[in-house]
């Protein structure tokens, strides 16, 4: 019965923001129990609207598209987006609002991934699947403790729980949101035939999850593709930059990989000195509530505050160092992983000109089809100067955004560190103060 | 008469021979057996081995491998072998024993091998022999059916020696001195593995059993060191052994036990309950192993002189985090209340003098140091004492070494003394297993370092919160540990594996089983509350302990974690194109890394301050309960007399009833006598209980200022490293703003 509770609509709160505001850097209304300490900087909302870059939209301009998830809202087994968009295109509704799912998300990145007319464009990468499991498994724990807490514990458990949810439920929509937004801020990718079905079309996409076949076949795809890296690794390149950017990238992908990896594993270790805190904070609790005398139940109590407060400081802290760090870790190395299939496209398309160029000589020798061999030959070349053209803008331009990007979320993370450690040092001083007594 | 204890003797002889001649016919020995003699032949080098050789030489057109098997009836050569001699390697001439073994059968085969205690070698300061050299002599001219075609008649293995790699030549065979080196499995040693030198060879030796530099006069081998690769095969028996008997034991114990129950109540009071737990044998040994300690103290404070210095460097580390040095101070009034207290109770119970005004005593346990090798080896933690106007204390300080026995033999006798008394004793750390192994193995010297701290704090605790207590402040017992500068005779009663272990044990089981057989009716009121909330203090302390010590070690894991991540961060930052990206994220692996040291130093005072200080507690109520129980004893003791008066009584009044009027005269005289004890037995236990009141009393009061100084403490420590945490990433912030997009 819990369960319904906490899983009908988390996003309840700030739905009530009306979708004509709904821009993204606008803070919406929340209901969140502003907490005895620690309110004085709280922003719950803080990952909904948190980014690891900021792509910015001029409504007025021509051709813009406005995208949000103005709700969302889960069910069992998966979560519905509606999807919010505005827009002045001429051949476009002004304002539509559509129900989409995490599949057909997926599908939208399939299929602009597939188009060849894209292959010189870093492709967004798609958004993580929504994993609400630890969370679900939590709250059935709590569901089968109930009988051995008291009333207070699992209200406070409770609520814990649906913070720690609602956190993530806002994190992964955020995340959707950022995925379309970028479709829509691209020059090219927003005249999509297939981004523009999954706004405005108003019924199902039917793209429901692949099926078996699919998902071998796309698991074939990638071990074609990589056994192809290795093949074309031999390929010599005339283009000294790629030819740079290519081991650049390689070692870069590899590298921020690590350090992603390593910085959840650390968040995650944080979160559980969090949860220690709280641990121990009940244990005083329960020990001043038995505690006859007056002035040493007085002591445990201010310990068990004490206890609660490190680890309402501990886990805001885990969750910048999350936001700000480990997700600008993940999002970047997603983009260094679509940079390297960028260039692996360009290198396919550079391997089929030399291919062409051979068919093209051998035709002459033979004196057969040179027409048909000489075509193909201009179209390769042809298209592999447009990949290469187009790759050399999108390369420089990723860094751009990464750097961009670094630089206001190791800023925003030292500024979040120096807040959190000053709270800290702050209270914990009055807190001693109080116990000295 | 001689004749036939001769011809018994010759049949013996044709036997050995007999079998000798049997083993020699399957096959021969399994291994040769070589001795290198001196002038008073005594034996210097002895070695039993089973010896393969696998050479390679150069036949006319090319290599060949070739294994040529030692004959085990091969002799030493006893004109070149040596027990003193130099043996040329490189450019060198080194001291060294040689034995040199010429081939049985194989005419002009010899092999030479050379050991040396020279410190050039990988010998620990010349404590240590090693085989150093090995050279074969071939003469492939005498064996031609194994060495066909070979292209020069002679040829000599050697293993050349690179004087700039000494130390690793002579790792793989080596010993202490006085100790022989025992390898029964195969080891292959490279004699020549650089074609630069020759032809390659190398030798494997097996059932390998040697000794040089050998000073003993016995014909047999010294004690053996066994290589690495065969300890654990010969660990295994012992230790299934050893569990096999354990087993045993547990069972005898358990059929005892039951056996015990199952008897009558009288039957168990005929046997007298102190019988069993007498410690004999005690006294004896006192002396003896006084002068053997004195000695052992001596050279114990010449190891101290060289103590390690990264241990003194880590300890003023940890003295600065804990600045608080807390004393541990008594005031008057304090001890005054106790005072009166006792001076209301029965003579049996000691009674403390009245100390001046502003006494007090400081007790730090400052530092520790390994003493001893092998399984001897213990550690020995240094007291620094300083009184201030405490009786019986002549000194302002005092410094003792003390080793971990010998705090649990004085906490021994100070539950022997003040236990029945109804006072609580705090307890010190718990002898484990795991640190014992750790001490006597020092497989790795860090780990032992963290077992010698963190005892050293707990044992400080242990001493402080003894000497905090009135009563036990003035004890002999404890003075003489704290000031005697000779070592105290060793406390064998507290060793893990002993007789006085197993009784202690023994005792705990019977405990158990009279607890449970009786129930204390409790008339009390005042105690039957003080106990339920003793109980239930007990069980949320344990909980808060487990999280507490939970904390420090998510705590530790964090900064692991974080320094991980500094180091991925570096490699991410030394490959990053964007030069002022760069250096920001150079600047941040390197915040990083000074954080991940603050939190493992906040995880060390998780542990100190905060898990340890809850710990203590938690043994402290352990032993509050205990004092609990003496007095259920004590109960129960009074409760038997009773019951042993009614049936004295009934037994004079069926006397008197049958007559017979002397029995019954003296039946009377026991009575007189029981009620006597009985009332002695009533007082006593009235006089416990009283005592206890005044304890909890104590503990209680003792434990409000506590808990409350553990906490501002823990958050003292909190806030100081948040305090660094803060100004690290102040220093970060501006690298940040400073990147160039």
């Amino acid at each position: 019965m819990i369960g319904e509770e906490v899983f009908k609509n988390p996003l309840s709160g700030s739905s009530g923001s009306s979708p004509s505001s709904g821009a993204p850097s606008q803070p919406s209304v929340h209901d969140h129990v502003t907490s005895d300490f620690y309110s004085r900087d709280v922003n719950p909302d803080d990952q909904r609207h948190h980014r690891t870059e900021e792509i910015n939209i001029d409504l007025d301009s021509e051709g813009a598209i406005m995208v949000d998830i103005s709700d969302a809202l889960s069910e069992r087994d998966k979560v519905r987006y509606t999807v919010h968009s505005r827009t002045k295109m001429s051949d476009m509704k002004p304002e539509t609002s559509v129900v989409r799912e995490h599949e057909e998300f997926l599908w939208l990145h399939t299929v602009l991934e597939e188009n060849e007319n894209y292959a010189g464009f870093i492709i967004p990468p798609a958004p993580p699947r929504p994993d609400f499991d630890s969370s679900r498994e939590r709250l059935q724990k709590l569901g089968e403790g109930e009988a051995t807490m008291t009333k207070e514990e699992f209200l406070k458990m409770k609520h814990d729980l649906e913070q720690d949810y609602l956190a993530q439920f806002k994190k992964t929509v955020a995340m959707h949101e950022v995925f379309l937004q970028r479709i829509a801020a691209h020059s090219i990718f927003r005249d999509d035939q297939n981004f523009r079905i999954f706004l405005q079309y108003e019924d199902d996409l039917s793209v429901r999850g692949k099926n078996k076949k699919e998902v071998v076949g796309s698991f074939w795809k990638r071990v074609t593709q990589s056994a192809d890296e290795v093949l074309l690794s031999g390929q010599k390149d005339i283009d000294e930059f790629f030819e740079k950017e290519k081991n650049y990238l390689i070692e870069y992908s590899t590298h921020i990989k690590e350090a992603a990896a390593r910085s959840e594993k650390m968040i995650a270790v944080r979160k559980n000195v969090s949860e220690l805190f709280v641990k121990m904070g009940d244990c005083l609790e329960r020990m001043a509530r038995s505690e006859p005398d007056k002035s040493l139940a007085r002591t445990l109590g201010r310990g068990a505050d004490t206890m609660f407060f490190l680890k309402k400081v501990e886990a805001r802290s885990a969750n910048d160092e999350e936001l700000k760090m480990c997700d600008t870790l993940i999002y970047f190395s997603k983009d260094t992983q679509a940079a390297k299939d960028l260039l692996y496209r360009r290198i396919r398309c550079l391997a089929n000109y030399e291919a062409a160029n051979k068919n093209l000589e051998r035709a002459r020798a033979k004196n057969k089809e040179i027409q048909k061999a000489e075509t193909e030959q201009v179209e390769a070349c042809k298209k592999f100067e447009d990949i290469s053209a187009l790759a050399k803008n999108e390369l420089k331009d990723l860094k751009k955004r990464r750097v961009q990007a670094f630089k206001k979320n190791l800023g925003d993370l030292a500024e979040l560190e120096v807040k959190h450690a000053n709270a800290q040092v702050n209270l914990l001083q009055e807190f001693i103060a109080k116990l000295k007594e | 008469m001689l004749l036939t204890s001769s011809s018994r003797g010759f049949l013996l002889l044709c036997l050995a021979n007999f079998f000798l001649a049997y083993a020699s016919g399957s096959g021969g020995p399994t291994k040769g057996t070589y001795q290198v003699l001196d002038s008073s032949s005594n034996a210097c080098i002895m070695l039993q081995a089973d010896i393969k050789l696998f050479l390679t030489y150069y036949t006319k057109d090319g290599e060949k491998d070739v294994e040529v098997h030692v004959p085990t009836t091969s002799k030493v050569d006893t004109v070149v072998s040596s027990c003193n001699t130099y043996v040329r390697a490189g450019s060198l001439n080194v001291a060294a024993q040689l034995l040199r073994i010429n081939f049985d059968h194989m005419d002009g085969w010899s092999m030479d091998i050379a050991f040396t205690q020279d410190p050039l070698f990988k010998t620990d300061k010349g404590t240590q022999y090693a085989m150093f050299a090995i050279n074969v002599t071939a003469n492939y001219a005498s064996q031609p059916t194994l060495f066909p075609n070979a292209r020069d008649p002679t040829q000599v293995y050697y293993l050349p020696l690179n004087t700039t790699y000494l130390s690793t030549i002579s790792e793989s065979i080596y010993a202490e001195n006085g100790h022989s080196y025992y390898c029964p499995s195969r080891q292959k040693y490279d004699i020549n593995k650089n074609a630069y030198y020759g032809p390659y060879a190398y030798v494997e030796f097996s059932l390998t059993y040697l000794q040089a530099f050998k000073t003993s006069r016995s014909k047999t081998f010294d004690q053996r060191e066994t290589c690495s690769s065969d300890q654990h095969v010969t660990d295994l028996v012992p230790i299934i052994v050893g569990s096999i008997l354990a087993g045993f034991i547990v069972l005898t114990l358990v059929v005892y036990l039951i056996y015990r129950s199952c008897l009558p109540e009288e039957v168990l009071n005929l046997v007298n309950p102190g019988s069993h737990f007498e410690n004999e044998g005690m006294e004896e040994d006192k002396d003896s192993l006084k002068i053997k300690q004195k000695n052992f103290l001596e050279e114990g404070e010449e190891i101290n002189l060289d103590a390690d210095p990264v241990l003194s460097e880590e300890r003023t580390d940890d003295d600065s985090l804990d600045e608080t040095f807390v004393s541990t101070r008594t005031t008057v009034d304090d001890s005054a209340r106790y005072v009166d207290a006792d001076s209301s109770l029965d003579d049996r119970f000691a009674s403390i003098s009245p100390e001046p005004t502003n006494s007090h005593i400081l007790i730090r346990v400052t530092d520790f140091e390994k003493r001893g090798e092998g399984m001897n080896a213990f550690i020995v933690y240094k007291i620094i004492t300083r009184t201030e106007g405490i009786a019986g204390y002549a000194n302002r300080d005092y410094i003792v070494w003390r080793r971990f026995s010998d705090f649990l033999g004085l906490h021994e006798k100070i539950v022997e003394k003040y236990l029945p008394k109804g006072i609580v004793v705090p307890v010190p750390p718990e002898k484990s297993f795991a640190a014992m192994t750790k001490t006597k193995t020092a497989s790795n010297p860090l780990d032992s370092r963290e077992v010698g701290l963190k005892r050293s704090r707990l044992l400080e605790r242990f001493l402080k919160r003894l000497i905090q207590h009135p009563r036990i402040k003035g004890d002999c017992d404890v003075r003489d540990f704290l000031t005697l500068e000779t070592d105290l005779p060793k406390a064998i009663q507290t060793s893990a594996l002993s007789s006085a272990g197993m009784k202690r044990m023994i005792k705990s089981f019977g405990d158990v089983f009279t607890r449970m057989a009786f129930h204390m009716e409790e008339g009390d009121r005042w105690f039957e509350q003080a106990q339920s909330q003793v109980e239930e203090l007990d069980e949320s302390l344990r909980k808060f302990h487990q999280f507490s010590e939970s904390l420090a070690s998510s705590r530790k894991e964090y900064s692991i974690c974080e320094e991980k991540l500094s180091k991925a961060m570096s490699m991410l930052a030394s490959c990053e194109e964007s030069t002022s990206l760069a250096r920001a994220l150079s600047h941040f692996t390197d915040t990083l890394e000074h954080a991940s040291l603050l939190w493992a130093r906040q995880a060390e005072a998780d542990t100190a301050k905060l898990a340890e200080s809850i710990g203590e507690y938690v043994s402290l109520i352990g032993s509050l309960k205990e004092v609990f129980e003496e007095r259920v004893k004590a109960w129960q003791t009074w409760q038997n007399a009773q019951q042993t008066l009614t049936k004295k009584r009934e037994q004079k009044a069926r006397l008197e009833l049958s007559g017979r009027n002397d029995r019954a005269e003296q039946m009377r005289a026991e009575i007189e006598e029981t009620i006597n004890k009985m009332d002695q037995l009533e007082s006593a236990f009235s006089d416990l209980s009283k005592s206890i009141r005044e304890e909890v009393v104590r503990f209680e009061t003792e434990r409000k200022q506590d808990l409350k100084n553990i906490f501002i403490e823990y958050l003292e420590t909190i806030v100081r490293t948040q305090t660094e945490i803060r100004d690290l990433w102040k220093k970060f912030e501006p690298e940040a703003h400073r990147i160039q997009v």
